[in-house]
């Protein structure tokens, strides 16, 4: 790992939401941290809390969530606590978010060009009093941007409404408008998954191209194990609202030390004609949640001291970090 | 499956929980709540007006010239009008006429507009153009000029003018259940019924309606004030209730000629009416964001 | 002769314009299909969106009707039956749809869903049909007792689904389509949902047409494998000959884009061939093999002509001018090693490299 600085440094995260049920704890003491040119997958199932982590960075949160604790640092500011005005200045400048359904994302009244302008004016005008805004400029800055994300013909495209465009060209439409702002880390939440193989393949190499010239930093929002295993450099697994395990993408693939990442991948069905059972029992009540590990209920490795004690999130090897009882007592009596 | 071993879910239990979880949604807007406030006072006026009246002869014909136009005052809360009647007394009784109206109006206007709705939604053809290009014409006319001309052509009372303005309304329910019918017969669930086999009706009243019920609920509550302040509004112009009836629009018709120095005559009436707009207004919107929760997906914290 | 057959199906939808409803063209949304299912076997269709896939699926359940061509079930012509003489043929043939969330109505309880086909064919008493509803629960592995009253919305996405496999199973068909059962789950629930599917099929001996864009899924659950493009079987072969020995060009850019999460796995599937473009609107298919705008392997002519599906080994077709003896491509009979098939088209893909 860099020693310089990360880029986006989340600390001990915890988001309560208000629901009928009661108070759920949706998000428990999550870590995460992206360096500088770097392409974080954050990978789990339905209802594990990604999203969410997602929505807090952009400070998008819903209105009955309530952050109880913990940081997110973006370059030495803490996102958790500045005022919307200055957060709405970051989102979209410096944070870019490209949003899932490339069908539903688009406003469907405006062409490309226009709405691609808009981004484009609206950043220019806190830049403004510097005098740079011509018309001109403005459309080459949108032709360049489209070329970038290899759109075939971009003069024509910035005059086109989005329903004449196919799912693949929205897509990458939408990701010209996350990137004509040039932020420094881009969001990227199930990028690709609701595009056919064929297309979600040239996406998704596409921007990992832009991420490698641009020194750019990605944080993938994803269920598909696979596509985290394509473009990440880092992998963080979350179960249950908590960071299981991190591991950079190389290694997690080929050997998991918690034992949901264990079960998660023995799920996915192979090429070589294996496929596991799944895992038993279904993600935790947020309501009231497993009192200490909260895979624990599931875990078929479970010891006495995991309804006890919390696992903390702990380095078990250089790189990689596990929050998980059976790896933190190995390492005591080996 | 720890959280799933009690053993609940008899239905009574999970309907509980149901009506719980819709209870929750609704409480979480207090204008909704303030909403469900008003509209429940206005029925238990409307249900007890005999009893909560403290002059409930003044109803009628009964006429005191000796009390006419007095302030609000202990004996008289809201004054008394020109003919010397306690004005709450009318208006509590005008509540019961005005509910009843809303709740007759409305069940033709549901009879009507619906069954039409639906067949020209899931039938279509020939018949479903028919029917929409007659509520078209309807719907191009406001609801209040037809109402008019409908009560203007008979004899002007009461259930004339009811008739008049469930004429006028049956159409905004064919174009709804037929705009909901259109989105429904897309669902999947339609076409899993009908690969089992499932026939016309029953895929039309056990699939598709119950769905629409919802949208349907949502807009009677918005439209019952609507539908009263027409009523009134007939009343007013002298093509609805007629005096001595204790009826809103009457009572601010007949107050009118006293303003400004008599201002109570009309003005209590008139914020009976505005009241009740308002409250079924904000009682609709509360429905509104409980049903559209519901068909959504049910998200963190299951 | 196969539980279900599909003979020359076509399905084209007119696009219409105006108020007199000109026809202006058609959607060739399956374009001359033959299909064969044995009883007890899974064929999967794989393809991307656009490629028919569904259509032809909805055809062969007679949900939608043919523009020709003949199904046959169980020996039975389905197509030409009115709705009265499909209604028995309909209990033998059930769909489970790929979203639990909208296949399942949100204001019918668990026990209302599982008993309407019960309902819609008139079987046994309102107390059979309750045991029946509860036999089925067991059966999909929810305890009946928790879920029963439940409505939709108050079930996880694998419940949901296994609730659709109920009623599917109610009136004890014998085909069952199912469309992308599990793609709408995720990883871990699908899992278990493959592994009831497949142990439903071994104890019932059920037959399943499986649609599904996932190719890592469908070499875990099908027999046989049919890839479609644009209303058209490209290629079809017993799964492992499909996965292990591809030969239609666009088979080999399937399999090449699928993400793996194994090194094993990577090794397994061709290099990565990028393909242009995305696959076009079936209202404008283009001339002669529908494939050629986008193919990396096309030669001189596969603009004009329009290859036919031919055999290129055992049980193995393929729908490509290359392997189609009719343009001069090298006959299977005698040529022997698969060296020498594979030539005409490697060869020009290196040149294109």
């Amino acid at each position: 790992m860099s020693l310089m600085e990360p880029l986006l440094a989340i600390q001990d995260l915890g988001i309560h939401m208000l629901t009928y049920e009661g108070r759920a704890r949706v998000i428990n003491g999550v870590r995460l941290t992206i360096h500088k040119g770097e392409t974080v997958a954050l990978v789990g199932e339905t209802g594990c809390g990604k999203s969410i982590t997602a929505k807090a960075i952009l400070g998008l949160l819903p209105p009955n969530a309530e952050t109880v604790s913990g940081s997110i640092m973006f370059k030495g500011r803490d996102l958790l606590r500045l005022p919307e005005e200055d957060l709405h200045g970051i989102r979209g400048s410096q944070i870019a978010m490209i949003f899932q359904d490339p069908s539903t994302a688009l406003n469907p009244v405006f062409t490309v060009g226009e709405q691609l302008t808009d981004v484009v004016l609206w950043q220019g005008a806190r830049r403004a009093t510097r005098g740079r805004r011509v018309t001109g400029a403005v459309r080459q800055r949108c032709l360049e941007i489209l070329r970038l994300v290899r759109i075939p013909d971009p003069e024509g495209t910035l005059g086109r409404y989005p329903v004449e465009l196919s799912g693949g060209m929205r897509q990458r439409v939408l990701i010209a408008l996350a990137l004509v702002g040039r932020p420094e880390l881009l969001i990227a939440d199930e990028l690709g998954t609701a595009l056919d193989v064929s297309v979600q393949d040239q996406i998704l190499l596409e921007v990992r191209e832009l991420v490698r010239t641009g020194g750019l930093s990605v944080l993938y929002i994803t269920h598909n194990l696979g596509v985290a295993r394509l473009v990440s450099d880092r992998i963080y697994v979350m179960y249950g609202g908590e960071i299981a395990e991190v591991a950079p993408a190389a290694e997690v693939f080929r050997r998991q030390l918690h034992p949901y990442s264990q079960g998660l991948l023995a799920a996915v069905p192979r090429l070589t004609g294996r496929m596991g059972e799944g895992i038993e029992g279904r993600i935790p009540d947020y309501v009231n949640p497993p009192p200490a590990c909260r895979f624990e209920p599931r875990c078929p490795f479970r010891m006495e001291i995991c309804s006890l004690n919390r696992p903390l999130l702990l380095e078990a090897e250089p790189g990689r970090w596990v929050a998980c009882h059976f790896h933190g007592s190995r390492e005591e009596s080996g | 499956m720890i959280a799933e071993s009690r053993p609940v879910a008899e239905p009574k239990v999970a309907r509980a929980r149901e009506w719980g979880k819709m209870w929750f949604r609704f409480r979480q807007s207090s204008l909704s709540v303030a909403g469900l406030g008003i509209v429940v006072v206005i029925a238990v006026c409307a249900a007890f007006a005999p009893v909560l009246a403290p002059h409930p002869q003044h109803a009628g014909s009964f006429v005191d010239f000796e009390n006419s136009l007095r302030p609000p005052s202990p004996k008289n809360p809201l004054g008394t009008d020109d003919a010397g009647r306690d004005i709450l007394s009318r208006m509590l009784f005008g509540a019961r006429i005005s509910v009843t109206l809303g709740i007759i109006v409305l069940a033709i206007a549901v009879a009507v507009g619906v069954p039409l709705g639906l067949i020209a939604g899931y039938w279509g053809g020939r018949l479903g153009d028919a029917i929409m290009r007659v509520t078209d014409v309807f719907l191009a006319v406001p609801p209040i000029a037809l109402a008019l001309a409908v009560t203007a052509a008979l004899r002007p009372n009461l259930t004339n003018a009811m008739i008049a303005i469930a004429f006028a309304w049956w159409p905004w329910y064919t174009r709804l259940v037929y705009g909901q019918v259109l989105s429904i017969k897309e669902e999947q669930f339609v076409e899993a019924s009908r690969g089992l086999g499932a026939g016309p009706l029953r895929i039309a009243f056990r699939e598709i309606l119950p769905n629409a019920w919802s949208t349907i609920l949502i807009k009677v509550t918005l439209d019952m004030g609507f539908v009263i302040l027409t009523a009134s509004g007939l009343s007013f112009l002298g093509l609805g209730a007629q005096p001595p009836t204790a009826e809103w629009g009457t009572m601010i018709a007949e107050g009118r000629m006293y303003l400004p120095g008599y201002w109570w005559a009309a003005t209590f009436p008139g914020f009976a009416i505005l009241l009740t707009v308002l409250g079924f207004n904000l009682l609709g919107d509360g429905l509104r964001d409980v049903f559209d929760v519901q068909i959504e997906q049910w998200q963190a914290g299951s | 002769m196969g539980l279900v057959e599909a003979e020359a199906v076509v399905k084209h939808f007119p696009i219409t314009e105006g108020l007199l409803r000109r026809r202006v063209g058609e959607v060739r949304a399956v374009d001359g299909i033959n299909l064969s299912i044995k009883e007890g076997a899974t064929l999967a269709l794989v393809g991307e969106s656009g490629s028919g896939k569904t259509t032809l699926a909805r055809v062969i359940l007679r949900l939608l009707p043919p523009t020709s061509g003949r199904v046959t079930f169980d020996g039975c012509e389905i197509t030409a039956l009115d709705d009265g003489a499909l209604r028995p043929v309909r209990q033998k043939m059930q769909i489970v749809f790929q979203n639990p969330a909208s296949s399942l109505n949100p204001r019918r309880r668990v026990s209302e869903i599982i008993e309407e086909p019960l309902l819609i064919h008139r079987v046994g008493t309102s107390g059979e049909r309750r045991r029946r509803v509860g036999e089925l629960l067991e059966r999909v592995e929810l305890p009946s007792r928790d879920f029963m009253f439940r409505y939709p919305h108050a079930l996880s996405g694998g419940q949901r689904q296994r609730v659709a496999i109920a009623r599917a199973l109610a009136l004890s068909p014998r085909f069952i389509v199912l469309d992308e059962p599990t793609s709408a789950l995720d990883v871990s629930v699908q899992a278990k949902i493959i592994t009831l599917l497949r142990r439903l099929q071994r104890d019932m001996g059920l037959t399943y047409l499986v649609i599904s864009h996932d190719l890592s899924l469908v070499r875990n659950v099908a027999d046989v494998i049919a890839v479609m493009y644009l209303g058209k079987v490209v290629e079809t072969a017993p799964v492992a000959t499909l996965f292990s020995d591809p030969k239609h060009p666009y088979t080999r850019a399937l399999l090449s884009t699928i993400p793996t999460v194994s090194d094993e796995e990577s090794a397994l599937i061709p290099e990565k061939i990028a393909l242009g473009g995305e696959i076009p609107s079936p209202a404008h298919v283009p001339s002669g093999c529908s494939f050629h705008p986008r193919c990396y392997a096309r030669i001189e002519g596969c603009d004009r002509v329009t290859p036919e599906l031919v055999p290129v080994g055992q049980d193995h077709h393929a729908r490509c001018i290359l392997y189609d003896r009719a343009f001069g491509a090298p006959g299977l009979r005698g040529s022997g090693s698969r060296r020498e098939e594979e030539r005409p088209w490697s060869s020009r893909w290196a040149l294109r490299r």
